[in-house]
């Protein structure tokens, strides 16, 4: 098993994956993933809130997990089992807006659940089996890089200009993950590598 | 104006045989009566506010009975707000709407009005209180001398809108977008009339819609998305020749309290800790002891230099202390941690524990005052300073 996948409400799945019943076929097909459903699903989950569950696989790479089935303590478990073991891990849910990625101690990834069940989902997951350079944020666009490359754009105009101390406080943070991801010190590289990457498209 | 004509108002302002001219009649003589000057919807708004506070607000403390015991009940607080995820209405207050789920509005907000337990959070924390009365049901709508609701979002009074709140506007609008449509639009969809988007940005962002109103909300009941780190981090920024240990484990710490209040908590803290000039380290951490979490701050070589009267803990209490436990009490339990020296200048390594199960208080006007005293443990854990702790249910 290399991704383990806990989803406590499939029927979501059929909800929002473009292809329903279809994408919810491949999904369990496809191997090195470990989708348990039902009470097993609930019985796991339960074991993480309970900081009892072990992590004893030696390949498994990626966590995805229902944000909203995990109490305080287990997602601070799982936060510690990731620091850990250097696992990847995502978290989905209905009642976020907005996307949050972090990289800093380990891979991180909060998003909606409709941005998540996408059509980029399933070749996602098949790429993070056989290719160990993925990057999470591939769930959320095949252009995440073009499009961090520009939001970094804009933040480091934005900052400049920005007098409230919060907003000034989010931009910069923000500005500090892209960084983290993409290496990039200057306006002028940032203005090339905004080029090759549409040029690249 | 003496209350008996604040009834006699109210009376005839219920009465449904009065036509339309007699009740702005009434509004008009009432207003001069309260030497109200401004305009009629001015004017209006008083005298709802004086009929609508006794309609809706039985259950808080009248003129004449100023002093009200307030619970320290912790887990009925944290029980309250984890229904925000429970497949309950409050959740469909800022979660997005599954569409086959209400058909249409009205039946959302039946549903949502239906729970009455928000009431019981009035005389366990009252800002709490206020904040979901405002942004779910209908709030007292008193305004101060500074034109600023008096019961409304502590930290943001800008935002002045909630589900049913001011005069329907958001139901009427989800009746014309929402109900019998084919494209519906949700609540979360609407964007704010002008005069109800706050001029700058609340929590770093510009509120134009009811969806973001929704996002700072949601901020307001969970520490959730790094939002304890980066406030953590930002008073860090503000006091820079203090040394700040360990806020990185607070990164992705999420628990259900009331924000606000736990961070006022916060910043008295530091502010207390700012008065020891000679020790610069605090050290903040947390851990989970069965279901409750332990969040500590420890002002690193510091103690307490006053005497503690086992015989009266209560007068141990005071400024600072007083302050924290009024912006926490039923959001945590709360205690500190020190080396103290009782009346015979004995050194006692022990937790005063302020706020706790059987904590009682009472609200002098505008004061929380603790009626119980503190308990008084001796500890054998390691004190590396005055420490702050505050014990979360989850």
């Amino acid at each position: 098993m290399k991704i383990l996948f806990l989803e406590d409400r499939p029927s979501r799945q059929k909800q929002f994956l473009p292809n329903q019943d279809k994408d919810v076929e491949k999904l369990k097909s496809i191997s090195e993933l470990f989708m348990p459903e039902g009470a097993k699903c609930k019985s796991i989950i339960s074991e993480i809130n309970s900081e009892l569950y072990q992590f004893e696989n030696i390949d498994l790479q990626l966590i995805i997990v229902h944000k909203s089935a995990l109490e305080t303590k287990g997602l601070a478990y799982l936060n510690k089992i990731c620091k850990e073991k250097k696992l990847k891990l995502v978290c989905f849910s209905g009642g976020t807006s907005q996307i949050v990625f972090n990289n800093e101690e380990f891979d991180f990834l909060y998003l909606n659940s409709s941005d998540f069940y996408t059509e980029r989902l399933i070749p996602f997951l098949e790429k993070a089996i056989i290719d160990k350079e993925y990057n999470l944020l591939e769930i959320t666009s095949v252009q995440w890089k073009l499009s961090y490359l520009l939001l970094a754009r804009q933040i480091i105009g934005s900052i400049k200009m920005e007098d409230d101390e919060d907003s000034k406080l989010r931009l910069e943070t923000k500005l500090q993950q892209i960084r983290q991801l993409i290496d990039i010190n200057d306006i002028t590289q940032l203005d090339k590598e905004i080029a090759k990457n549409i040029l690249k498209k | 104006m003496a209350k008996d004509k604040y009834d006699f108002i109210k009376e005839l302002l219920e009465d449904k045989k009065i036509n339309q001219n007699q009740r702005e009649r009434i509004l008009e003589l009432a207003s001069r009566e309260i030497s109200l000057a401004g305009t009629l919807e001015e004017r209006v708004q008083k005298i709802e506010e004086i009929v609508f506070n006794e309609k809706i607000e039985g259950n808080k403390p009248t003129n004449e009975n100023l002093k009200s015991e307030t619970k320290h009940d912790p887990s009925k607080v944290t029980n309250y707000l984890k229904k925000f995820k429970e497949n309950t209405a409050l959740k469909f207050t800022t979660h997005i709407w599954d569409l086959n789920k209400y058909e249409k509005i009205i039946d959302f907000i039946d549903e949502l009005n239906e729970d009455k337990s928000h009431t019981e959070l009035f005389s366990c924390n009252r800002n709490l209180y206020n904040l979901i009365q405002y942004f779910i049901y209908n709030p007292n709508q008193k305004l101060n001398e500074l034109g600023i609701p008096e019961f409304g979002w502590r930290n943001f009074p800008e935002i002045r809108i909630g589900w049913q709140f001011p005069n329907d506007l958001l139901i009427n609008w989800c009746r014309e977008n929402y109900d019998n449509q084919d494209n519906k639009k949700t609540a979360f969809e609407y964007s704010l009339p002008k005069e109800f988007k706050p001029k700058k940005p609340i929590k770093g962002k510009m509120i134009t819609t009811f969806e973001n109103v929704a996002d700072v909300f949601k901020t307001e009941i969970q520490f959730r998305d790094n939002y304890l780190y980066n406030e953590l981090k930002k008073r860090q920024n503000k006091m820079k020749d203090f040394d700040f240990v360990d806020i990185d484990k607070f990164e992705n710490l999420d628990f259900y309290t009331y924000t606000s209040g736990v961070l006022s908590a916060i910043d008295t803290i530091l502010n207390e800790i700012k008065k020891n000039e000679t020790a610069k380290m605090i050290h903040f951490s947390y851990k989970f002891e069965s279901d409750e979490l332990l969040f500590d701050i420890a002002h690193i070589n510091s103690y307490s230099h006053r005497q503690l009267n086992e015989n009266n803990l209560l007068q141990f209490l005071g400024g600072g202390l007083n302050s924290i436990y009024a912006d926490i009490i039923s959001l945590c339990d709360f205690s500190v941690i020190s080396k103290f020296k009782n009346t015979d200048n004995k050194v006692l390594n022990a937790e005063l524990c302020i706020l706790h199960n059987e904590t009682k208080a009472v609200w002098e006007g505008k004061e929380l005052k603790l009626i119980s005293q503190p308990i008084l443990r001796e500890t054998t854990e390691e004190i590396k300073g005055f420490t702050y702790r505050l014990k979360f249910r989850i």
